[in-house]
């Protein structure tokens, strides 16, 4: 009943992504970029990659869409941008239903998906590789996860150098 | 399904793709930068979800991790740019200075 949530959630990915690039606004753009995470969060769980589908949107909705949305609104309306078209950064350019639908649809899917759960088959077989994630992370990939970490770190500090040199 | 993911997954790649050539403003760039990462990340999380293969899981976190990372680092070069007094636009920039 519900394997048609796969396709369904990649054809709404294509859809707010092609929505994206044409936006003039920034703001209504981010808006987009955000649904199509969710969306692509969405074809993760179905892939049987759960684990990832819940740090994709941790990541990617949780501090990085936030992130852009902090520098669209920082550098104000108009942003500098020479066309005024353009320039509408802060403006959410965006039919309602749109963006409701951008939130919405990924909600429904999630919830049909955990409907799911317990009464039929599972879309992908249960993903062992989510149970041994975390063995690996802190084993054989100790090293590349340390390293991962030291780079944030460095990033971090880099934005507050960028920040004194203001 | 596999081939439905793949196309998805192909065509939010050249969206991105798209959207990086094309748009002017850095922000925007950054966004299709962004969108070709998460794309390749999602078929690599695809083909480790179906065949339950650890080290795809790992891979596709380091990505996510270090693509957190460069959005930050991205971020504040935007603004800085901005703060600047210079347009956020790629023929703003055509020099670089230490």
């Amino acid at each position: 009943m519900a394997s048609w949530i796969v396709p369904f959630a990649g054809a709404a990915a294509v859809a707010f992504a092609a929505l994206m690039l044409l936006q003039r606004s920034l703001y209504a753009a981010a808006v987009c970029f955000l649904a199509v995470i969710l969306q692509v969060a969405v074809l993760l769980y179905g892939s049987g990659a759960r684990l990832l589908a819940f740090l994709l949107v941790l990541i990617y909705a949780g501090a990085v869409a936030v992130l852009i949305v902090v520098v669209i609104h920082a550098a104000g309306p108009g942003g500098g941008a020479r066309d005024p078209g353009e320039g509408a950064w802060s403006r959410l350019n965006l039919p309602w239903p749109m963006a409701a639908a951008g939130f919405l649809l990924p909600l429904a899917e999630t919830i049909i998906l955990l409907a799911r759960v317990g009464t039929q088959a599972p879309l992908a077989p249960v993903a062992a590789g989510d149970l041994v994630l975390g063995p690996a992370l802190f084993g054989p990939y100790a090293l590349a996860a340390e390293a991962v970490a030291l780079l944030m770190l460095f990033a971090s500090l880099a934005v507050l150098h960028a920040e004194d040199r203001r | 399904m596999t081939l439905t993911v793949w196309c998805a997954s192909g065509a939010l790649f050249l969206l991105g793709l798209a959207a990086a050539v094309l748009k002017r403003q850095l922000l925007a760039m950054f966004l299709g930068l962004e969108l070709m990462v998460v794309a390749a990340a999602l078929a690599l999380g695809q083909q480790a979800g179906r065949f339950g293969d650890s080290e795809g899981f790992v891979a596709v976190l380091l990505v996510l991790a270090v693509a957190a990372a460069e959005a930050v680092v991205g971020l504040a070069l935007i603004l800085r740019v901005h703060w600047s007094g210079r347009r956020p636009e790629t023929g703003s920039l055509r020099e670089l200075r230490g």
